[in-house]
């Protein structure tokens, strides 16, 4: 008898850790690997790549700053009439629910030519908030804009649009293995809601 | 025969009247929403030390006068409200006619805890003509 309410405790407990896991986004590709001698299969999940930007402090900023770490990301700009405010209006949610959480970083790119370290600088002050925690970065065009799409998310220069480009509103929410495990709306509160809510249960992967 | 239209003429009058005033709000949030709220947000509040609020604004009370011309040609340099200086352009939005503007400037003057008096569309359009 006792066994057989062990079995449902353990049958229960892994029942829920299956279904609170997150999914790993992205292509991911099959290979042959071999060890010891012997071959096997293993998946290579889609992974962010080696970067380097400059933060709102001059300090360099790349994938070793992350090491360890859960992160939060997006793309905007200072100047941006159109999505970003209300996008950093809900990013400030994260921040301030994570702000002494040091398992989590968050990290936005400005996707304009104009936003120089000292333009970083003055919105952040601006928005009150720790270089050491939220990183705003800047750096090569063309490289933001590859890296925008290894976080699945479209940028361009668009001298149509409010403020000359067009982007999405993404939080893409990464793993310490540099695996995304989410994608939300973040002009849309209740997606932000999600994206806390999935914070907590990846923090408790192991 | 005259007297016996006069009474639907009476409610048809007031149907009309209703419908005009409710489309001109209509109009002023619809504006607000498609051309404000993105920044200043949906109650108005702005976003931390970066965007200004619109709510129960100090700035907005004491500058009617010079709303048609923020929002029309856009707002640069540093600006108070309730005591706050605030530093981030504002974007200028061309496309809106006097009469929209009109609309919109009433809906922000009369909403969000603001009791700034209306102000008519000539009075709007004169403001326009006196943009710096």
């Amino acid at each position: 008898m006792r066994v057989f309410f062990y079995t449902i405790a353990v049958l229960g407990l892994f029942a829920c850790n299956e279904a609170k896991k997150l999914p790993i986004l992205g292509e991911r590709q099959v290979v042959n690997r071999e060890k010891d001698g012997k071959v096997f299969t293993d998946t290579i999940y889609h992974t962010i790549p080696e970067f380097s930007f400059v933060n709102q402090d001059g300090q360099n900023v790349s994938e070793k700053t992350f090491e360890g770490k859960i992160y939060v990301t997006d793309f905007f700009f200072t100047t941006c009439p159109s999505i970003c405010p209300k996008m950093k209006q809900q990013m400030l949610r994260v921040y301030e629910k994570y702000k002494k959480d040091d398992r989590i970083l968050l990290l936005s790119h400005s996707i304009s030519r104009e936003d120089s370290v000292p333009v970083l600088k003055s919105y952040a002050k601006k928005i009150n908030i720790e270089t050491s925690k939220w990183h705003l970065v800047t750096g090569d065009w063309n490289k933001i804009e590859q890296m925008a799409k290894k976080y699945f998310v479209g940028v361009q220069e668009d001298p149509n649009e409010p403020g000359g480009y067009l982007h999405n509103g993404y939080f893409v929410l990464v793993d310490k293995q540099k695996h995304i495990r989410g994608v939300y709306d973040g002009t849309n509160p209740k997606e932000v809601d999600k994206l806390l809510s999935d914070i907590d249960i990846l923090l408790d992967e192991k | 025969m005259l007297l016996a239209i006069l009474p639907v003429l009476f409610f048809v009058g007031l149907l009309v009247g209703n419908l005009f005033v409710f489309r001109v709000k209509e109009q002023g949030k619809t504006l607000y929403e498609t051309h404000c709220s993105s920044c200043h947000m949906e109650q108005g509040q702005g976003l931390a030390q970066l965007i200004p609020p619109i709510s129960k604004s100090d700035w907005i009370a004491n500058n009617a006068d010079k709303l048609a011309c923020i929002i029309r040609y856009g707002q640069q340099g540093a600006i108070v409200v309730n005591g706050i200086s605030y530093n981030q352009p504002m974007p200028a939005n061309p496309k809106l006619t006097d009469i929209e503007l009109h609309n919109l400037i009433n809906y922000i003057a009369q909403n969000f805890g603001n009791k700034t008096p209306k102000r008519s569309l000539e009075q709007v359009q004169r403001d326009l003509s006196n943009c710096k």
